[in-house]
């Protein structure tokens, strides 16, 4: 049984240090090594890296929404530093003004400056947003892991995702605020409880299709744990469909967290967040539009943008679906 | 080991199927495998023919206990598997293993060539790293492939291509028994007998046997020793391969071979009334 070469590999352990860089090199140096048959396939593997540079450069609908993102993101970071006001900061005298040189968008009812408030509620709404997003993911991909692998699993936790999913999102999490009390860490775990089951569905979906291929058969052949099995075997395939639904809970949860905040029964005042500023601006739309106005394009931009960046992902990892929900519903 | 001790034998193996409705009443029963028993040589190629539908799939998930049988029992070197312990199961899951028949989904399609070797070894218990680095390269190159084709993912390979690789995961366990169901079906005919014939040049040189599963007469004629035919359920005939296509017994196993295509229709018609054969031997060719 025993052949005698090859016990001095390069790659002692063939799961941890093979890479990519250290195959498909055996070609030819120089202009002549695509003609040969066998280096072929080494330029196809080292390309592989710029071809996926590629498909996301030229995908308009990833990099628009990663622009937006990506400037709000940077905004938001550096912003406040930049700023000199706080956002807490009162001045009286100057209340109700609109864009100058002092305040560049002006001041809302207690004199506070604009710009600073909704550049610090922007850090609230993408904290809480990017927190829902991981969290509910990360719950979500267990229950939806295990659902799909066992079938008494799949009886009991899929009826309770149905039970939270049939509550109106806002209404659910108005009631879960309700019951934890009013503060930044309970919004994040009560929109957590609210998305999670929208993740849970997802990954359910596509795990049951990857369990059903030979792979996983053969895998519990060799006697494989289910663990093993689930976390190491079929989880790496259903990665891409819970980054595409993360994204649009990312968003999602964004605008449920300034709903609530709007309400009343998210972020506590006097800590700005989108919501905040814009419950604040409710009453004076007429004598100062601003504090509705800037808060409302934030909220429009970042969801845009997040939104965009989802279908351009979900067209990137899955053609088939992108193509099929634009036809059915978008375009025509 | 003498002669007459088989590796793997299956003894009045039943699998009988409850199909509940939406409550979870009992509607009907479905008898997928009904008292089959047929045993397996060292060394010998067993195949078991029938239709789709006729059990043959679930009696190999049986052996390779994947399911349990509702009833009877599957003897691995005269030892019955129910009565095994655990690491005896396990022990025995890396002696029988399994070839499957779709090529494109029976390698994780997100994992290394290697490291999906590398994993069989894991779950066998191999702690061994340069152990289990031997294996695996001596397993790609038995198949004919090299050490190089185990930094690659699976769909940089053709179908028969992977079905070798398949092939590569079975026997880096050192198994004794493979179990091939419809291991070829999804090939066309030129691979399929690239692999058929590898298939027959492992067996020749470790000396293992085979459970050939197919629906197709002409590949287990190619490869097997012996031929069990399966209907409904059961075990119909059973006889060497010669034998069978020369002298069917039963009236299923006739017109199954009657179903076989000629390579020469009309040449094989007036064979056949020339000698006023019966049905049966126009399957001989």
């Amino acid at each position: 049984m025993t052949k005698p070469a090859h016990t001095t590999p390069q790659h002692p352990e063939p799961e941890a240090g093979l890479t990519r860089e250290t195959t498909g090199t055996s070609g030819p140096a120089g202009g002549s090594s695509a003609a040969q048959p066998g280096s072929t396939v080494g330029l196809e593997r080292l390309s592989m890296r710029q071809l996926v540079f590629r498909r996301v450069t030229s995908n308009g609908l990833i990099m628009t929404g990663g622009i937006i993102v990506v400037i709000i993101v940077l905004l938001t970071t550096f912003g406040p530093m930049v700023i000199s006001r706080g956002p807490l900061e009162l001045n009286i005298q100057d209340r109700l003004q609109g864009p100058s040189g002092d305040y560049l968008l002006g001041t809302d009812n207690y004199g506070r400056d604009l710009l600073s408030r909704v550049l610090h509620g922007a850090r609230v709404s993408l904290f809480v947003g990017f927190a829902v997003a991981i969290l509910s993911t990360v719950i979500g991909y267990i229950i939806g892991m295990y659902s799909a692998y066992f079938r008494w699993a799949d009886a009991i936790l899929m009826r309770i995702c149905d039970g939270f999913m049939a509550f109106p999102a806002i209404l659910l999490a108005i009631a879960l605020m309700a019951v934890l009390g009013a503060k930044t860490s309970n919004v994040v775990i009560a929109l957590t409880v609210v998305f999670t089951p929208y993740v849970a569905r997802v990954v359910r979906s596509s795990a049951l299709v990857v369990k059903e291929q030979t792979f996983v058969e053969a895998l519990r052949a060799q006697g494989a744990s289910s663990n093993r099995i689930i976390w190491l075997n079929m989880a790496p395939n259903v990665v891409s469909p819970a980054i595409i639904q993360a994204t649009f809970i990312f968003a999602d949860s964004i605008i449920t967290e300034a709903a609530l905040s709007f309400l009343g029964a998210g972020v506590p005042p006097p800590a700005p967040s989108w919501g905040n500023i814009l419950l604040d601006g409710k009453t004076l739309i007429f004598n100062n539009p601003w504090m509705t106005i800037v808060p409302g394009a934030a909220i429009i931009l970042t969801v845009l943008g997040i939104n965009l960046l989802g279908d351009g992902l979900r067209d990137l990892f899955d053609p088939h679906t992108g193509k099929a929900v634009r036809k059915g519903g978008g375009r025509k | 080991m003498t002669e007459n001790a088989p590796v793997l034998e299956a003894r009045e193996l039943t699998k009988t199927f409850t199909l509940r409705n939406a409550i979870g009443f009992k509607t009907s029963e479905v008898h997928a495998v009904d008292g089959v028993s047929f045993s397996i040589q060292p060394g010998e190629t067993y195949g078991l023919v029938g239709e789709s539908g006729c059990g043959k799939s679930t009696t190999g998930r049986m052996l390779q206990a994947l399911i349990e049988p509702t009833s009877g029992d599957i003897v691995f070197h005269g030892q019955p598997i129910s009565e095994f312990s655990r690491a005896e199961q396990q022990s025995y899951r890396s002696k029988v293993q399994m070839i499957f028949q779709d090529p494109n989904s029976s390698l994780n399609p997100r994992k290394r060539i290697g490291s999906i070797l590398n994993e069989t070894l894991v779950i066998q218990g191999i702690r061994d790293k340069a152990e289990r680095r031997k294996r695996i390269v001596s397993a790609i190159e038995e198949v004919g492939f090299g050490e190089e084709h185990l930094v690659r993912y699976p769909h940089e390979f053709s179908g028969g291509q992977r079905q070798r690789i398949g092939i590569a995961r079975a026997l880096v366990t050192h198994p004794e028994v493979i179990l091939c169901d419809e291991a070829v079906s999804a090939l066309d005919v030129s691979i399929q007998a690239q692999i058929l014939n590898l298939l027959n040049r492992i067996q020749e040189e470790h000396g293992l046997s085979y459970l050939f599963i197919s629906h197709d007469l002409s590949v287990v004629r190619y490869v097997a020793d012996r031929i069990g035919v399966m209907c409904k359920g059961k075990l119909v005939e059973e006889a060497p391969v010669d034998e069978l296509f020369a002298h069917p017994k039963d009236e299923y196993t006739k017109k199954l071979l009657d179903s076989i295509p000629h390579a020469h229709p009309r040449a094989a018609a007036a064979a056949a009334t020339a000698s006023g054969a019966t049905a049966g031997e126009g399957g001989t060719r």
